[in-house]
């Protein structure tokens, strides 16, 4: 009787064992033969570090991220994107496409859907780290997946050129770049030649509750700067800091940045609320009637638009120089 | 041959030892009851030997082996336990509560078999909860469940087998039979039963030898005679009891009498004259309340002369059916003399004790005052056909006190407390009484 | 006669609990078959029984290859089937460990969350987002979900060690360190949540549970602790009966009471660790799953630990099916799932009991 269950006990230890010994061998070791083969193929190494090879240019790309749909857009090879998440809505009106049936979607940004993107049969899948969960899982199925993360305006011309190289298209890419940055150049042209001396200062409000901002690591830092402000967390490393109000009051900016509209949803108050915030009476920005409001849907992510978000911010800053667009 | 052999242990919780220096040896056929007041050690020394806490001295042997080096299910075989707190949470049925007491004989993937089955089922039935068997066993009362668990240790087929005031919850049928049950697996199959009980007459009549411990250490040891005492009892449970043998169970029986009050010893000794039983209430009484007590003339079987002997109190008695004599007479006229009161009950009167009446005119005549209890008219306990009613008048005109009631008695004991004179000898306590009395009896 | 029926019964009951595993198995095989024919992807399920046919040696000779289609095979094959599995496994496991859990404690409210398991691997896989750069694998695994298991781990072993006074660790020692524990590890999560950053959409979603990102590896990482640790404890069910009743009986009953516990513990934690590093914390399974299937079977552990085994697999199979095409293309939290298909069915179980409710 004992010995009948130890039997079965030690048979299902063994089945189990010698199971995923056999698959963990035959996994790893078809990885390393993909690696052999490396011929005529495209090497790539996305904002994380992450080497990618492509051995023949993508036809079918999915975008996880907005700021990828547009890049592919702007470059030219926006044909050949089949999949893109909820919130795209830039520089055509996906969320209709979607709805009519003439593109797929693949999951709310940040979700992406696995069997919606497997059911694509894409060769490229561009995506931003907002999706750095399901990463590990997409490259072991198998799928070639670049993450675009630019902390400044540098980074997002280098975005900009390695899909390009990815997708064959590296003039279109270099054409785009040059555009975008003569498009800055004017604008700090045109303000150097203004002869201001003290640039603004300027708080960029990102969100509400809890009150953020941007730090020295993101793009948003490089727009003010290339806008002629100062950001007035630009000593700040951490990102996407939260500061609180009191920091805000002590260092006094110019200027406020408050991005709304969102998509459809407005997601905080209007100016009048922002401005009787207790204490911010006293803020050079609020006494000077110098609160802007922006469009959050440009300045979302970093994306090919920035000679756009530059220009919007240099004319909350030099409104004399700059018409407002908006 | 089962031993098992303790020997200085000693228990702590922390710092605080809550078993000293404990020695003793127990064998095969042994019913030993441990007794003791509230935390003196008695489940710590069962829970020491049932290896649930471990003795920071001392060694525990069982067939001399140490019982904490023996595996726990070497231990569970011979061993089982019936603890004091028996609550379930899980609704197992009874008949499967008691099938886990087979299975310290079971491997480890044995189902349990045929004869298993019938194992539990006897030990079910000694106990009588084979109805019960498919029921959750935490919907039963709680004398249902101790006597499951009492199933289930008896399922054990242990050679020991300890239990930890079993009685607890069980009401009086069901203790006897519990008792009777563990006893004769004592006697017929030689299993040892260690059993921490509270109740001492039932210790009194099952257990074989007795454990009496005080303040965590074993006061006394030995067969049940010679560890339950009045002095025993005494000193260490603070109670004055009787210990008697009876012979209807052919054991021992204790009856504790209430702690006595903190009533001044009154130097004041009482003479009664009763029986019938008119007296026995009023023995006890006066015990308490100080007095100093002597009783006569009663028969021999007189329920009274019967009280009087429990209590030590000195009596002058007489055979029964017989007339008293002239040598008794003269006795009972000596002892009423070294008292200062005399009281007469309201006890029957025929030829046979109306004599009893003279001796308290007698008494009357010398001073002694006598109260009379008249909570029944003496016309009607007069059997002497007149004889007793005149003495009784004879008695009022010299001045004895009647009462109707015992509580007015003693209101007026009180009272007279005060103007009486001391009496020749100091009287004694009423340990001194129990002590005199045994003395009184040995010497007999 | 009457009794002799009782005894005729309980001789029969070796061969009833066989009988009643063997039914549970193939409603799990059926339910997961028909769970493979739920998701985004339309495929039918003659389909799938194709494609999963053309797996087995010697079926595959019957299947016409060139009807199948290559991208459904590859999402049957390589998203839809691992994440099943993945469901069954991770139901199973977290049912187990919630049987050994109530068995230990002796507690209806405990599930093997409760020695800090969950926020252990909470913490450990948000410290690797934010703080680790290094890649790593390990059977599979990779980074988050190896610190994941570790965190979960060390953590219910601190518990442990906390707990001790002198060889004996307390049951209800052991409850209270791991309340002091979980509540300093969520702190900490928390503190760290404030600074994720970016970050925070990743660890949020992760922690709430779900299968959305399962594949081969996963499963294959930790079927041997999971599968193994199931029937390591099987070996222990009589015991579990008997520490059930009480330590003190337990022990005068025969078992070695403090070595099965902590060997039982172990393996409860090793088995939900391997869980919540690859699913996240999906609470309610190993809490009522328990529960549910002794109202039904009844306490002994030796049908029980086997029957909530495979009534947890076939219960997150369904609500991760469920979870999966609730809304389109976007999922909902598997936890949220569980909780509401199986608090109404627990309520119905528990009102249908004529008497009070009682383990």
């Amino acid at each position: 009787m004992k010995n009948k269950y130890i039997i079965y006990i030690a048979t299902i230890i063994t089945i189990a064992s010698i199971a995923s010994a056999a698959f963990i061998y035959v996994n790893y070791s078809s990885q390393n033969a993909t690696l052999k083969s490396q011929n005529s193929n495209i090497t790539l190494v996305d904002d994380e570090g992450y080497v990618t090879t492509l051995t023949s240019i993508p036809q079918r790309i999915v975008s996880l991220a907005p700021s990828c749909t547009q890049i592919c857009y702007a470059i030219g090879v926006g044909n050949k994107v089949v999949g893109v998440t909820t919130s795209d809505n830039y520089p055509y009106n996906f969320q209709a496409w979607i709805a009519a049936g003439n593109m797929t979607s693949v999951g709310d940004y940040g979700y992406p859907n696995m069997e919606a993107i497997a059911s694509l049969r894409p060769d490229l899948i561009l995506s931003d780290n907002l999706n750095d969960p399901s990463l590990p899982s997409m490259r072991a199925l198998g799928y070639k997946v670049l993450v675009l993360n630019p902390a400044t305006i540098a980074g997002i011309y280098q975005d900009i050129a390695l899909v390009g190289r990815a997708t064959g298209a590296e003039t279109q890419a270099t054409a785009v770049i040059e555009n975008i940055t003569s498009s800055i150049n004017a604008i700090t042209t045109k303000i150097a030649d203004a002869n201001i001396t003290v640039p603004q200062s300027v708080f960029y409000e990102i969100w509400s509750n809890p009150l953020m901002s941007a730090g020295s690591t993101t793009w948003i830092n490089n727009v003010i700067t290339d806008a002629g402000g100062v950001n007035i967390f630009a000593n700040v490393s951490v990102q996407y800091p939260d500061v609180s109000s009191e920091t805000v009051v002590a260092l006094d900016p110019d200027v406020i940045i408050l991005p709304t509209q969102m998509g459809t949803t407005p997601f905080y108050g209007s100016v009048a609320q922002v401005e009787a915030t207790p204490g911010w009476n006293t803020i050079s920005a609020v006494e000077n009637n110098r609160v802007y409001v922006i469009n959050a849907d440009l300045f979302a992510e970093p994306n090919p638009r920035v000679a756009d978000q530059v220009y919007a911010v240099a004319a909350c800053l030099y409104p004399q120089l700059f018409k407002s667009t908006s | 041959m089962v031993l098992l052999n303790v020997d200085g242990v000693e228990c702590c919780y922390g710092s605080i030892k809550i078993l000293e220096d404990v020695s003793l040896v127990v064998k095969e056929g042994d019913f030993v009851g441990i007794i003791g007041p509230n935390g003196s050690g008695k489940s710590t020394l069962l829970k020491s030997i049932s290896r649930t806490l471990k003795p920071h001295k001392g060694t525990i042997l069982l067939n001399d082996k140490d019982i904490y080096s023996l595996k726990s299910v070497d231990v569970a075989k011979q061993m089982a336990v019936v603890p004091q707190d028996n609550a379930v949470s899980f609704s197992f049925t009874a008949l499967e509560v008691v099938l886990m007491g087979r299975s310290p004989h079971l491997s480890r993937f044995e189902m349990e078999t045929e004869s298993d089955m019938a194992i539990a089922r006897k030990a079910m039935d000694l106990t009588n909860t084979w109805h019960l068997a498919e029921r959750p066993v935490n919907e039963l009362s709680g004398g249902e469940r101790q006597r499951v668990i009492i199933a289930r240790a008896l399922a054990q087929k242990p050679k020991i087998l300890l239990l930890d005031e079993p009685l607890t919850y069980l009401d009086i049928v069901n203790q006897l039979e519990i008792m009777d049950l563990v006893k004769s697996l004592c006697v017929k199959e030689g299993i040892i039963v260690m059993t921490a009980i509270h109740d001492l007459n039932l210790a009194a009549r099952y257990c074989t030898t007795a454990i009496l411990l005080k303040n965590r250490k074993i006061f006394s040891a030995g067969s049940i005679e010679e560890v339950l005492t009045s002095e025993n009892i005494k000193s260490v449970f603070r109670v004055d009891a009787i210990v008697k043998k009876n012979l209807v169970t052919n054991s021992l029986y204790i009856i504790p009498l209430s702690p006595p009050k903190s009533s001044p010893i009154k130097n004041c000794a009482i003479h009664l004259i009763c029986g019938a039983g008119t007296g026995t209430a009023l023995m006890k009484i006066l015990l308490e309340e100080g007095y100093s007590v002597t009783a006569g003339v009663l028969n021999v079987l007189d329920t009274d002369f019967e009280t009087a002997e429990f209590l030590n109190i000195p009596v002058t008695s007489e055979a029964p059916f017989s007339p008293i004599t002239e040598k008794t007479r003269k006795d009972n006229l000596a002892m009423i003399s070294k008292a200062s009161t005399v009281v007469v009950t309201s006890v029957p009167f025929g030829h046979g004790n109306l004599q009893n009446l003279e001796a308290a005119a007698e008494a009357l005549k010398k001073g002694i005052s006598v109260f009379v209890i008249d909570e029944v008219p003496i016309e009607s306990r007069d059997f002497t056909k007149g004889q007793a009613t005149a003495l009784f008048e004879g008695l009022k005109n010299m001045g004895a006190v009647f009462v109707k009631k015992q509580d007015d008695l003693l209101h007026m004991l009180n009272v007279s407390e005060e103007k009486l004179k001391m009496a020749k000898d100091v009287p004694p306590s009423i340990a001194d009484h129990l002590k005199a009395g045994r003395a009184s009896q040995e010497a007999r | 006669m009457a009794t002799d029926k009782i005894e005729y019964s309980y001789s029969r009951r070796s061969s009833r609990w066989k009988l009643i595993l063997a039914l549970l198995i193939v409603a799990l095989v059926v339910t997961i078959i028909i769970s493979l024919n739920i998701g985004y992807a339309n495929i039918s399920l003659s389909e799938i029984l194709d494609i999963l046919g053309k797996q087995i040696p010697f079926l595959s000779g019957s299947i016409n290859s060139a009807s199948i289609s290559p991208t459904y095979e590859a999402i049957i094959l390589q998203i839809r089937l691992p994440r099943v599995l993945a469901g069954a496994l991770v139901g199973a496991g977290l049912a187990s460990a919630g049987v050994i859990y109530q068995g230990i404690f002796r507690n209806p409210m405990a599930d093997s969350y409760v020695l800090g398991a969950s926020a252990g691997a909470s913490v450990g896989y948000t410290v690797a987002v934010l703080y680790v750069t290094t890649a790593l694998t390990l059977v599979g695994l990779g980074t988050a979900q190896i610190f994941a298991f570790i965190f979960a781990i060390l953590t219910v072993f601190v518990v442990y060690f906390i707990s001790r006074v002198g060889h004996k660790v307390p049951i209800s020692t052991l409850l209270l360190s791991g309340i002091v524990v979980n509540i300093f590890l969520l702190s900490m999560e928390t503190l760290m949540e404030l600074r994720a950053g970016q970050a925070l959409t990743g660890i949020v979603a992760w922690l709430a549970g779900g299968f959305s990102n399962i594949v081969w590896q996963d499963v294959w990482g930790i079927l041997p602790v999971v599968l193994i640790g199931i029937a390591l404890t099987y070996f222990f069910t009589r015991d579990l009966n008997m520490l059930s009743m009480g330590d003190e009986t337990a022990q005068h009953l025969g078992v070695n009471t403090e070595s099965v516990r902590r060997i039982l513990l172990a393996i409860g934690s090793l088995i939900t660790a391997a869980c919540v590093c690859i699913s996240g914390v999906i609470g309610f399974v190993g809490l009522i799953i328990p529960h549910m299937t002794r109202l039904v079977i009844g306490p002994d552990h030796r049908i029980l630990l086997p029957a909530s085994a495979i009534v947890g697999a076939m219960f997150l199979v369904i609500c991760d099916a469920v979870a999966r095409v609730a809304t389109g293309a976007s999922e909902l939290p598997v936890g949220v799932i569980t909780a509401l298909v199986g608090t109404p069915f627990f309520i119905y179980l528990l009102r249908r009991r004529k008497t009070s409710y009682s383990l």
